[in-house]
């Protein structure tokens, strides 16, 4: 496919966020997006390090995409992904412990994240690398934006603020006094429950904007 | 095609993958030597807090006294990391692996000879939130495994039952994690845990 006929980087960075988000338009990498939005500081260390080896996979991708043989591409794109994602996790581990621990196995799951593999595929693979970076900050962004609005219900509806530490009574905020903490929000059930009333939400935007 | 020309051909196709897999495994190999002491020192801290929270103040810890036992016809090993106050040894905190709701990684505390229990804490859980975690944040289930006998299985009574003796109540909407996961685990492991730690006293671990 010839490289023109594609989108550019400023097409490709916009639809990462609006048109193709990952979670409300492509809904992909459902695994983080369920498992790890119960808090806010968890769905935006996810969307950060999944962003990290997105960018960093499809400059790597974007390098070798004229020595890529068709049947070995996936191959190489999961070699890549997996090398950056091991990087990330003995990061975490090594320097933001805690985190490290509540994220549990969904830090080393990255690797079978589709939005990674599905980038390398459509852009990285045979676009430039100024064009597979702007797409994959793009996705990026996107991410975060789908992560962080579910965490950001979730975790107000089940503890009445953010970043609240039952050990610990100084930190974080309370925004609505006396909550009867939502427990159903911290579950699975709370997050399919979120979901799919925001993309609901974003699906009625959507076909009002198009009217 | 011959043998060599084939082999040739598949290394001439797989060039790559192997040269990434050489790069990417000599990056990772430094990430690893470079991270490896400081998640070691992170682990060792994290157990040291909660051997500070069971035993109380002044306690620190050293490195694992690390045992190998067969717990349910399966060879594992155990870290006992070792209480220390004044640089005495008081006592141990045994990390367990067991089943809750999912895998759960608990530090049973001990005394020295593996004979009374101290408590226990919990080191990694995927435990339903709100539910299964009570075993971690609800203190009173927690409390109440210090003073009993750990020479002696302990026995699970329903929550709201008079306890005597080693019976523990466990948590009404959580008696999975509570029973199977903390109760079955402690149950578990100590039994094989104890001769192999008081053997390993002996030779001066």
């Amino acid at each position: 496919m010839a490289e023109t006929s594609l989108p550019g980087a400023a097409a490709r960075f916009r639809y990462g966020i609006l048109n193709d988000n990952p979670t409300y338009r492509q809904v992909l990498g459902m695994c983080p997006t369920l498992a790890v939005t119960a808090t806010l500081a968890g769905a935006f260390t996810m969307a950060a390090a999944t962003a990290f080896v997105l960018i960093m996979a499809s400059i790597v991708v974007s390098l070798l995409r004229h020595q890529l043989k068709g049947h070995l591409r996936i191959l190489v794109f999961t070699l890549t992904i997996a090398a950056f994602v091991t990087f990330v996790d003995r990061f975490l581990a090594a320097y933001m412990f805690p985190m490290s621990r509540t994220l549990g196995p969904y830090i080393p799951l990255i690797i079978v994240n589709c939005i990674i593999i599905c980038r390398c595929e459509v852009c990285a693979a045979h676009q430039s690398i100024p064009v597979a970076i702007s797409d994959a900050v793009g996705q990026g962004v996107g991410f975060l934006l789908g992560l962080t609005s579910i965490a950001v219900v979730r975790e107000l509806l089940a503890t009445g603020g953010f970043f609240l530490n039952e050990a610990d009574p100084s930190a974080g905020f309370r925004l609505i006094p006396n909550w009867p903490n939502w427990t159903v929000m911290q579950g699975p059930a709370g997050a399919f429950i979120t979901l799919g009333v925001l993309m609901g939400v974003v699906n009625l935007i959507s076909r009002r904007k198009r009217r | 095609m011959s043998d060599k020309k084939g082999f040739l051909t598949y290394l001439g196709q797989a060039w790559l993958v192997l040269t990434l897999s050489i790069a990417f495994g000599a990056a990772l190999a430094g990430v690893e030597k470079v991270t490896r002491p400081r998640i070691q020192q992170n682990i060792k801290d994290f157990i040291a807090v909660r051997l500070v929270e069971v035993f109380g103040a002044g306690t620190t810890t050293a490195e694992p006294t690390v045992v190998k036992v067969t717990i349910n016809g399966r060879e594992r090993k155990v870290n006992g990391y070792p209480a220390l106050r004044d640089g005495k040894r008081i006592g141990w905190g045994i990390e367990a692996e067991g089943m809750g709701y999912d895998t759960l990684t608990l530090l049973i505390c001990t005394d020295e000879d593996v004979n009374v229990l101290k408590g226990y804490r919990v080191v990694i859980d995927a435990e339903t939130p709100g539910i299964g975690d009570k075993i971690k944040k609800r203190k009173s289930f927690v409390d109440q495994f210090a003073g009993k006998d750990a020479a002696a299985e302990l026995v699970a009574v329903p929550e709201g039952s008079k306890t005597t003796g080693n019976e523990v109540w466990t948590i009404t909407g959580a008696t999975y994690s509570s029973k199977k996961g903390v109760v079955g685990t402690i149950n578990e492991v100590l039994p094989a845990v104890r001769p192999a730690l008081r053997a390993a006293m002996k030779e001066g671990s």
